[in-house]
This record gives structure tokens, C-alpha cells and sequence, in this order.
């Protein structure tokens, strides 16, 4: 009976939720809430982690000496960020298809394809005369810019924002190439022209240019 | 930019003296630091709640004053936790192995901690040990040069194991913290109450 005394005491004594347990299990639930409110936030700061470290590690890549644009796709959707124009050299916007997108100097580890809306080598800048030469990928991912350039008909408008100034181009000319490496531009050689290449939709052989002028 | 430490203690003192704002300043964490040290003696309660609740007020005030601030440093802070879990860079990794591993030994030296505290702390160790030396063979082996860290990031073996390792770590850091958090509030609280 002692025993059986004894051991219902011990068990007392187990089951009794003394102050730190009380506390400890408090603080385990803030963090655990802090976590779950701060979900989303953490995500966004690991994309942004992610793709600071891509561009970081793209040191060797400063230029693209051939032009090929792909459809790519990683079935993900992204939230639109609040972007800071003023770092680009200039920016490209087509209101048609809701295109808002900067671009940096030839020489700059951000002109990258993978990244951005790249300045092609040999490009003009559109206060210089001459032809301009933007491309990006096509598909649905983050870095598919131009993927909804197949929209676009003749006669439709884009701008350059370059040098605080804004030029206004109309689209003149589309046509599509066979992704080899290189691409044969037709434009009028009298005008100042804004070309744009990208990979053409439903097609992975071939790309697509679009030739638009200064008006 | 690279001044000596003489030529930095003169640009800080010539600050003190260039503004009203920043003698009253001076004056203000000179007088914190002065009732700080004089209440150790005097030992008045009402003395330290005061000081606590002016560096907080002054500490809060400055998150209002500039909450994109404190935004700025806190958004720093996680980045640098997930730089660090996500893209370690090697000799980190060597530095987390060496801590293990006087984990261990004073897991396997110490009194104090409990039974299930070093059960905890062995498994724990052993799987980074055990990360650790898989990621010297297949360093090795791929003959990776572990000082450019492009090498590195690129093999998915060895970056996987980089990472789990991390992450391992962060889990038995916060873990611990709770442990050390668990010892605290029971010799605060429980043992008072068994006094009685």
C-alpha cells in the first residue's frame, strides 16, 4: 500500500506544469508565430539573395557575341518588384503588352541574357542614329521579357527612355531566322531603328525579329 | 579610409565637440554610464528600471524616426543568416567542423549537461562530422578547388552537403537556445516554488 502510495505521489509530481514550462512553451509558440508571420518575407528575401548571388557569379559572361534567345519556362510566378530605373542605362517600354524593362551598358556583368534585356555588341544608342539591338528570352519564366512580343502588330509603339530623354518607335517589320548564331537585320540604313530579337513562339528553331523606327 | 586607430579616435572626438547635438548627446550617455556605475553600490531599483526605459525609449525612438532603417538591418540580418546557410563559403564550413568537435569533447567532459543534452549534441556532431569528411572525399576526388567558390556552388553533391550541414547547425543553435532558455526560467521560477 506504501508502494502504491509512493508511486501515485511520483506520478503527481510528473504530470504537475510547473511556471518554466509554461514559459518555455510560450516563447516556442512566439517564434513559431514569428516564423509563420514572417513567411513570405523570407521567401522574397531568398529570391533576392538568389538572384544577387546569379549575377555575382556571372563575372565571366560580361557579353553575348551571339544572339539566341530561348523559350524558357520554369512554371513559376513572380511577384512584380518595385524596380529602381535610375541604375539601367536606359529602359524599354512597350505599353501594348505591358513591357516595363531596363537595360545596362554593353560592358556591364548585368547585360547577361540570364538576367536581363540585353544590349546586343554593336548596338547605337538612339541620340547616335543607327540601329539599337535589345533581346531576351521568350517562354514563362522570370527572365522571359519578350515573351509576349509575338503580340505585337505593325504600326504598334515602343519607347526608349535613354539619357533622361524618351523616343518614341513604331514597328515597321517582323520576321523570323533560323537560330544559328546569326541573325540578318533588314532595316532602312536612312532611319534610326530599334531592333528586337527573341526566340519565336512554338518554334525552337527559329528567331524572331522585330524592326521598328524612330518616329 | 585607412586611418590609424590615433587618426579615428581624433575624427570621433572632433564629432563630440562640432555640434550642440552631439555634446548633449555625449553628456546623455555620460550620465547613463555614470548612474549606471553608482547604482552598482547604491543598488536602487527604481535606478535601473529609469535607465532600461530611457535606452529603450531612445532605441525605439530612433525605429520611428527612420522604420525603413530598422527594416534596412533587420532584412540584412536574415540575408546574412541565408547568405550563410545557402552559400557558405569554405572556410566557414571548416570553422563549423572544428566548433563540432569541441562540442563533443565537452559534451563528453561536462557534468552539467543532461543525459538527453548530450545525446542531443553527439548525434548531432557525428552527422556533421560525418558531412564534413563526405565533403573532403568528394572535394578531393572531383579535384574541386574549394578557394573559388563558383566550384563549389555548382556541384550539387557538395553544396547539398554544405547546406544540410548549416542548416543542421542553425536547428542546433536555436535548439540549445530553447535548452539554455528551459534552464534558466526553471532555476528562476521552479525552484523558488519547491522552496516553499
Amino acid at each position: 500500500m506504501q508502494m502504491l502510495n509512493q508511486k501515485l505521489q511520483k506520478n503527481k509530481k510528473k504530470l504537475i506544469i510547473r511556471k518554466s514550462h509554461i514559459l518555455l512553451f510560450g516563447s516556442f509558440l512566439v517564434f513559431i508565430g514569428a516564423v509563420v508571420l514572417s513567411y513570405n518575407h523570407l521567401l522574397k528575401l531568398k529570391d533576392e539573395l538568389f538572384s544577387d548571388m546569379l549575377i555575382s557569379m556571372s563575372d565571366d559572361k560580361k557579353t553575348i557575341d551571339v544572339p539566341i534567345a530561348n523559350n524558357v519556362s520554369d512554371n513559376t510566378v513572380y511577384e512584380e518588384k518595385n524596380i529602381n530605373y535610375g541604375k539601367y542605362l536606359g529602359v524599354l517600354t512597350i505599353p501594348k503588352i505591358g513591357l516595363k524593362r531596363g537595360f545596362y551598358n554593353i560592358n556591364s556583368r548585368y547585360n547577361n541574357i540570364e538576367y536581363n534585356v540585353t544590349l546586343v555588341l554593336g548596338s547605337t544608342m538612339p541620340d547616335q542614329g543607327g540601329n539599337l539591338i535589345l533581346m531576351a528570352h521568350s517562354g514563362d519564366a522570370y527572365i522571359s521579357y519578350f515573351a509576349y512580343l509575338y503580340r505585337l502588330k505593325i504600326g504598334d509603339l515602343a519607347y526608349i527612355t535613354y539619357n533622361g530623354k524618351d523616343y518614341k518607335y513604331r514597328l515597321v517589320n517582323t520576321y523570323d531566322v533560323p537560330k544559328n548564331g546569326k541573325v540578318a537585320i533588314n532595316r532602312n540604313y536612312d532611319k534610326t531603328t530599334l531592333t528586337l530579337i527573341t526566340c519565336t513562339k512554338d518554334d525552337s528553331t527559329k528567331q524572331s525579329i522585330y524592326i521598328l523606327e524612330l518616329v | 579610409m585607412n586611418l590609424s586607430i590615433v587618426e579615428k579616435i581624433t575624427e570621433i572626438f572632433k564629432y563630440i565637440g562640432s555640434s550642440f547635438l552631439s555634446v548633449s548627446l555625449f553628456i546623455l550617455c555620460l550620465l547613463l554610464f555614470l548612474i549606471s556605475v553608482i547604482n552598482i553600490s547604491k543598488k536602487n531599483k527604481y535606478a535601473n528600471y529609469i535607465i532600461i526605459v530611457i535606452y529603450l525609449a531612445i532605441f525605439i525612438s530612433i525605429i520611428i524616426a527612420s522604420p525603413s532603417y530598422f527594416v534596412y538591418s533587420i532584412d540584412w540580418l536574415l540575408k546574412s543568416i541565408m547568405k550563410y546557410i545557402y552559400f557558405p563559403s569554405t572556410g566557414a564550413y571548416y570553422m563549423i567542423n572544428l566548433f563540432s568537435i569541441i562540442i563533443i569533447i565537452y559534451s563528453l567532459r561536462s557534468k552539467k549537461i543532461s543525459k538527453a543534452k548530450k545525446v542531443f549534441n553527439f548525434v548531432i556532431c557525428n552527422i556533421l562530422f560525418y558531412l564534413f569528411l563526405a565533403f573532403v572525399v568528394l572535394v578531393t576526388y572531383n579535384k574541386l578547388d574549394i578557394r573559388i567558390l563558383d566550384s563549389l556552388y555548382k556541384n550539387n553533391q557538395v553544396l547539398s552537403i554544405v547546406q544540410v550541414s548549416n542548416l543542421l547547425l542553425l536547428l542546433w543553435i536555436i535548439i540549445t537556445l530553447f535548452y539554455k532558455l528551459f534552464i534558466f526560467l526553471k532555476n528562476k521560477y521552479d525552484k523558488k516554488n519547491e522552496n516553499y
